[in-house]
């Protein structure tokens, strides 16, 4: 049997045998169209007008006009689909409408967008998710990786100023956290008046000063900054410790017994702050040898030379 | 509140329009429905149209009227998601961001059905309820939920939902 591509027109032939009563979804070897064929419409159409059978009525006018093209089917009336006469051709298409090629190369076009897009806007899922986990880690108090992530973060989206400056926050915390002060103060003095105040920037800054001001034995810097940072936190046993530690060095340093009494009444009101809060017993034992011995250790030299504790001779 | 004449709405909105009508003939292709007519868009009301023959499958006819819904949802998601990290984590107003914002949400204020995919969903759903089929059951007040979107369009209530599954379902999941 022959069968027509309704879209190219290419011919073929088919086993009449291969072909059911319900029809066969065929594919254009040519253009690879996909359309349903049925022999009986085939059939139909070879039939000529005057070929009707004798004693039937005549089909009516309309059943033999195809609605979707127009075409005239000699008298004999065209198969229905949804009430409308149509012919095999046009039945095939309304069945297997492809959709026009704008709409395909609009879905391609579409498709490129979204993936291109999600490639071009990787860094910023990149940078989100690290700042994720850096503010996880943060939360621990673990400055190293928070800080490590941040600044990759930082890197990832460049013109987020913002995330630049909490990058430089988080590892001028970092430094602090490793008693790197001249670097910590470097970091903080650029994050200075651009990050909220809940970032307590200026009180990280006294820190960071006093503890320049230590390395370089500066300890009127030292006091003032102490002063300064205790008076902004009245509440805090170690920063109101911190100013008697540097009542403490002056003390050591002139051996003016004002300051040391100085000292002692600091160290006397953050004990009572402090809860009995273990760091803030070595705190302690470190500013009360400070005051026994005239002798300012750092942090690092009190532990190596007394490494499982100093007793001093006589408490507060 | 602003009141803008639809037919502008639909053509600053066109793909949203385009999209719900693909989403229409791909439902009936995939069904096996002929397509009578299609129209993806037009400068008038509807905007768009597609004209199909009568269905007589409940399951098939739900596919139809409520395709549009899923594809123009899911579209709305997946082009809003690569801006939503600029936009809205890192505030940058990159002219991409803004150009795949409009394509999402343009698709996604035309996500809803309209009243007459809801009218003929109705029709459907009370035949098909006597057989106690769920999608049947489901399907009142889906309509009532198609109706209601439809009368608060005038509210922007499509906007919103556009708006909503663009950027507010992303901040809400991560």
């Amino acid at each position: 049997m022959k069968v027509e591509c309704p879209k190219c027109g290419a011919g073929g032939r088919i086993d009449e045998a291969r072909i059911p009563e319900s029809g066969v979804s065929l594919r254009c070897s040519r253009c690879s169209e996909r359309f349903f064929f049925r022999k009986e419409a085939v059939e139909a159409a070879a039939t000529p007008a005057d070929m009707t059978t004798p004693g039937e009525p005549a089909p009516k006018a309309d059943q033999q006009i195809c609605a979707g093209c127009g075409g005239n089917n000699g008298g004999v009336p065209f198969r229905t689909l949804a009430g409308m006469s149509v012919c095999y051709r046009c039945e095939t298409f309304f069945r297997y409408r492809p959709f026009p090629s704008w709409i395909k190369v609009s879905f391609a076009a579409l498709l490129v967008l979204i993936v291109s897009s999600l490639i071009w806007n990787a860094r910023f899922i990149q940078a989100y998710r690290e700042m994720g986990k850096a503010g996880e880690l943060m939360a621990r108090g673990d400055y190293v990786h928070s800080s490590a992530l941040l600044s990759s973060a930082a890197g990832h989206v460049p013109e987020d100023s913002y995330l630049q400056v909490m990058a430089v926050y988080t590892e001028g915390l970092f430094f602090l956290s490793q008693d790197k002060n001249a670097q910590a103060l470097k970091n903080l003095k650029y994050c200075e008046n651009k990050l909220p105040a809940s970032y307590h920037v200026d009180q990280l800054l006294l820190r960071a000063e006093m503890g320049t001001a230590f390395d370089s034995k500066d300890y009127d810097r030292l006091l003032a900054c102490a002063k300064s940072l205790a008076a902004k936190n009245p509440d805090d046993p170690f920063i109101q410790a911190s100013l008697s530690s540097a009542y403490a060095c002056k003390f050591a340093q002139t051996g003016d017994e004002d300051l040391e009494k100085q000292a002692i009444a600091c160290l006397r009101q953050a004990r009572a702050k402090s809860k009995d809060d273990a760091s803030f017993k070595d705190y302690e034992q470190r500013i009360l040898h400070r005051l026994q011995s005239r002798e300012v250790i750092s942090s690092d030299e009190f532990k190596r030379r007394f490494p499982s504790g100093w007793n001093p001779r006589n408490t507060l | 509140m602003f009141f803008i004449p639809g037919q502008l709405i639909a053509l600053a909105t066109f793909p949203g329009v385009i999209v719900h009508e693909v989403a229409h003939m791909l439902f009936c292709k995939l069904r096996g429905v002929p397509v009578l007519d299609v129209c993806f868009f037009r400068f008038g009301n509807p905007a768009g149209y597609v004209v199909h023959a009568e269905i007589d499958n409940f399951n098939t006819s739900f596919l139809v009227s409520v395709g549009p819904f899923l594809i123009n949802s899911l579209l709305c998601i997946i082009i809003c998601f690569p801006a939503f990290f600029p936009f809205q984590v890192f505030g940058l107003r990159h002219p991409h961001s803004y150009f795949l914002l409009w394509l999402g949400i343009s698709i996604g204020m035309h996500a809803f059905p309209s009243t007459q995919d809801a009218r003929v969903l109705l029709s459907h759903a009370r035949r098909a309820v006597h057989s106690w089929n769920p999608l049947a059951i489901l399907s009142f007040p889906l309509v009532v939920i198609i109706y209601l979107a439809n009368i608060l369009t005038i509210f922007w209530l499509d906007y919103l939902y556009g708006i909503g599954l663009g950027l507010g379902l992303p901040a809400l999941l991560l």
